[in-house]
């Protein structure tokens, strides 16, 4: 197939290159396992803490949430892994890979998920309370899993963000699908037949991920709305 | 003060120029493609429905990196080709619409259906009823997460750089490109702290906006 | 209004660098030499003998894929222009071309992303400091040579590296689609690439130890070597070929100008003259003066492969 201005399009040049698109793929799902599950654990915690209007730990948190949260990922990565090591931490790029993800969807989860707690902790939570429960007791049982309901579609909207800003790596030139692609490409200079195929490979994984938290959305869903 | 800043400075506010502007042209670009699409998106009709699916469901899903170096690298071999800011707009853009569309849509269902049932039941066309119904009450809803997602492309201009635009961070990155190779080093930590902060104090307002606006609709 | 608010955001810029600086004492002193623009008056357009392309014509500017990591070839200088040997040689085309040495733009490329930005229509012409290679010249049309240089290793002052051999199993740093980076993938399989984009990144990462040596064109090493005392350049120079410009494969119109004008160049002895201008160490001078075309004195490329294990 030949295009405009004379570019022979070789979809069998991606065949060739599976294998190396395989091993970027793999540290792509890597980073990004640890990166979600991290945000995903952080996000509970930190939201919880926040919620329950801990002194002094509230204050904290809030900082953390806003500096991640109003300053763009890609000067976050950054940072991370040119600027801190002249302070004298040096981390490797697949440290700063999966840690700037975490740190950067756990800021985002720390805000769905003090949200989804505090609207429990209104109307539920009080009258938990009046019931005789202790706070902590009412928050367990009654708040983190309410709350937890109505954030999960935010949660796994930051969740599926994480996967696709993995890609973000390239600024450091950790191998991952995006900077492997990119490296293909400087050698071999199959331009559209590379992007289109990590494309295909980002969209459909998207859209997976996107069916199953669907999937779990509607299991989890409070009935009757909130 | 040190003689690297100076320099170092109006050069980063040269592409801080650039990045406001990019943020601009962007945010107004996927406000109002998003609007017209998301309202295309609550039509009865299926089929377009199915259409304008497709095209968020595209753009949402597809890291914007790989959407600016799509635009940038892959579109001039089929003879489509724009200079590096147009790219890098264009790119924004289209992510920026198909996720204010979904703004959008949220906003118009989660206004509750017995309004749109009631004012039927009134006689509203369904124009009508979309006008002085169901749209006053969404956009209400959909302030917040607009905010929000003005935030985000704020942020996102920064992806430029990934294309060559010579934004803030393309700016910080080739002075400290320059002063790492002259020998001096150790200049990461101030120039990307100043890239923070300015992203930072440009960006914590509209945050704190949205909270408001948030917290109000309670 | 326009001025005034630019001078507003310079101010507050330098105040929000001078916040965050407060960790960071020492001031570079840049060892830049002039040359910026060392280029003719505006006139009338060079005959070079061979008509420039109508599609540049009509542009009315010459659009050149530059280095801006590459001192002394390509690189931004402190006034943040770009400036360096190759930078003279664009302004000189431009010259030619247009009689205006700043009937030119300039796009910074890296090693991974030049031939994309020539096949894409977005410059006219590479002039990177790219080696001539069997596999590049399959994608694009090399022009003739104006440099040569070859591949050896940039190591800490301490470091026991003195040859290729020594890297096996190590990590070494190089930059993405850079003819040290395919050298080593070729020839020596058992070494760890860590690849970076830019030349500052794989110089910062060596300073970090991220790799225990930074494979490049010797050139280059040099250059940073005499500017980091705590380095030291090593090796036998690997994968030695001539630089050349770049211009879209089967484009011979452009292929055919840009020859005549550095003919020309060669001719009034511009290359040695401005050489002599940027690289101002006498000693690397000398060992690269066989590297630069003058009267009588023409680079060629080689006719089987640059890479030689």
């Amino acid at each position: 197939m030949i295009l405009a201005s004379g570019y022979h399009f070789q979809p069998d040049f991606i065949f060739h290159h599976l294998g190396d698109l395989g091993t970027g793929l793999l540290r792509t799902l890597a980073i990004s396992a640890i990166g979600m599950a991290g945000a995903l654990a952080v996000g509970v915690v930190l939201g919880a803490l926040a919620a329950l209007r801990v002194p002094v730990v509230r204050q904290l948190i809030t900082v953390y949430v806003e500096v991640f949260r109003n300053t763009p990922l890609l000067v976050q990565i950054f940072f991370l892994f040119f600027a801190l090591p002249e302070t004298g931490l040096q981390l490797s790029g697949f440290t700063v890979g999966w840690l700037s993800l975490l740190l950067w969807g756990g800021a985002y989860n720390v805000e769905n998920f003090r949200a989804g707690f505090e609207a429990v902790e209104g109307g539920y939570v009080e009258a938990c309370r009046a019931l005789g429960f202790p706070r902590m007791a009412a928050f367990r049982q009654v708040a983190l899993p309410l709350g937890s309901r109505i954030a999960l579609p935010s949660v796994t909207n930051i969740l599926i963000s994480v996967f696709k800003n993995s890609s973000f790596m390239i600024a450091i030139s950790y191998p991952e699908l995006t900077e492997t692609a990119v490296n293909l490409v400087a050698v071999t200079f199959r331009v559209f037949e590379m992007f289109l195929a990590i494309g295909i490979i980002y969209l459909g994984l998207v859209w997976l991920m996107s069916l199953g938290t669907q999937a779990i959305e509607r299991r989890f869903a409070i009935p009757g709305g909130h | 003060m040190p003689a690297w800043v100076s320099p170092v400075a109006s050069y980063l506010a040269g592409g801080l120029r650039t990045t406001a502007l990019l943020a601009v042209v962007s945010i107004v670009a996927s406000v109002v493609v998003g609007i017209l699409l998301g309202t295309l998106l609550t039509l009865p009709s299926r089929a377009v429905r199915a259409v304008v699916r497709v095209y968020v469901e595209i753009w949402r899903g597809l890291p914007i990196i790989i959407i600016l170096f799509f635009i940038f690298f892959v579109l001039p071999i089929i003879g489509i080709r724009v200079d590096t800011f147009v790219a890098a707009a264009v790119g924004l853009s289209l992510w920026g619409s198909a996720n204010m569309a979904e703004v959008v849509r949220g906003a118009v269902q989660s206004v509750p259906r017995g309004q749109a049932e009631a004012a039927s039941a009134l006689g509203f066309s369904w124009p009508s009823r979309m006008i002085h119904v169901i749209l006053p009450q969404a956009a209400r809803r959909a302030l917040p997460p607009l905010i929000g997602l003005v935030v985000n492309l704020t942020q996102q201009t920064s992806l430029a750089a990934v294309i060559g635009l010579l934004d803030i961070l393309e700016a910080s990155q080739r002075s400290i490109e320059r002063l790492t190779l002259a020998g001096g080093g150790g200049h990461a930590v101030p120039i990307l702290t100043a890239v923070l902060l300015v992203f930072f104090i440009i960006c914590l307002p509209l945050t704190l906006l949205s909270r408001w606006f948030e917290r109000r609709l309670q | 209004m326009r001025l005034r608010f630019g001078i507003f955001v310079s101010a507050a810029m330098a105040l929000v660098l001078a916040a965050g600086c407060s960790s960071s004492g020492d001031d570079s002193t840049s060892g830049s030499s002039g040359g910026s623009s060392g280029a003719a008056a505006a006139g009338n357009p060079v005959d070079v003998g061979v008509a420039l392309p109508d599609e540049v014509k009509s542009k009315g500017k010459l659009a050149v894929g530059v280095k801006c990591d590459y001192p002394p070839f390509g690189y931004i200088d402190e006034a943040s222009k770009n400036a360096g040997f190759e930078i003279d040689i664009a302004h000189q085309l431009a010259n030619i071309a247009f009689g205006d040495p700043n009937a030119l733009t300039l796009t910074c490329v890296t090693g991974s992303n030049r031939v994309s930005f020539l096949t894409s229509n977005r410059i006219d012409l590479i002039e990177a400091t790219m080696n001539y290679t069997a596999e590049r010249a399959q994608t694009i049309d090399f022009t003739t040579p104006y440099f040569d240089s070859g591949v050896k290793l940039l190591v800490p002052k301490a470091s026991s590296v003195t040859s290729f051999d020594q890297l096996a199993g190590k990590n070494v740093i190089t930059i993405t689609g850079a003819t040290a980076s395919l050298w080593l993938t070729q020839c020596m399989k058992n070494v760890k690439q860590t690849l970076f984009t830019e030349t500052s990144q794989a110089l910062t990462a060596l300073t970090q130890k991220r790799g225990v040596a930074f494979a490049q064109d010797d050139t280059l090493l040099l250059d940073l070597a005499s500017k980091n005392p705590t380095l030291k350049v090593v090796g036998d120079a690997k994968a030695d070929s001539p630089w050349g410009m770049g211009v879209r494969k089967g484009d011979t119109a452009m292929l055919d100008w840009t020859n005549a004008a550095l003919k020309h160049l060669q001719d009034s002895d511009f290359f040695w003259t401005d050489f002599q201008k940027t690289v101002t160490d006498k000693s690397v001078q000398d060992q690269f003066a066989k590297y630069v075309p003058r009267p009588g004195n023409s680079l060629s490329y080689p006719s089987g492969s640059t890479m030689q294990c």
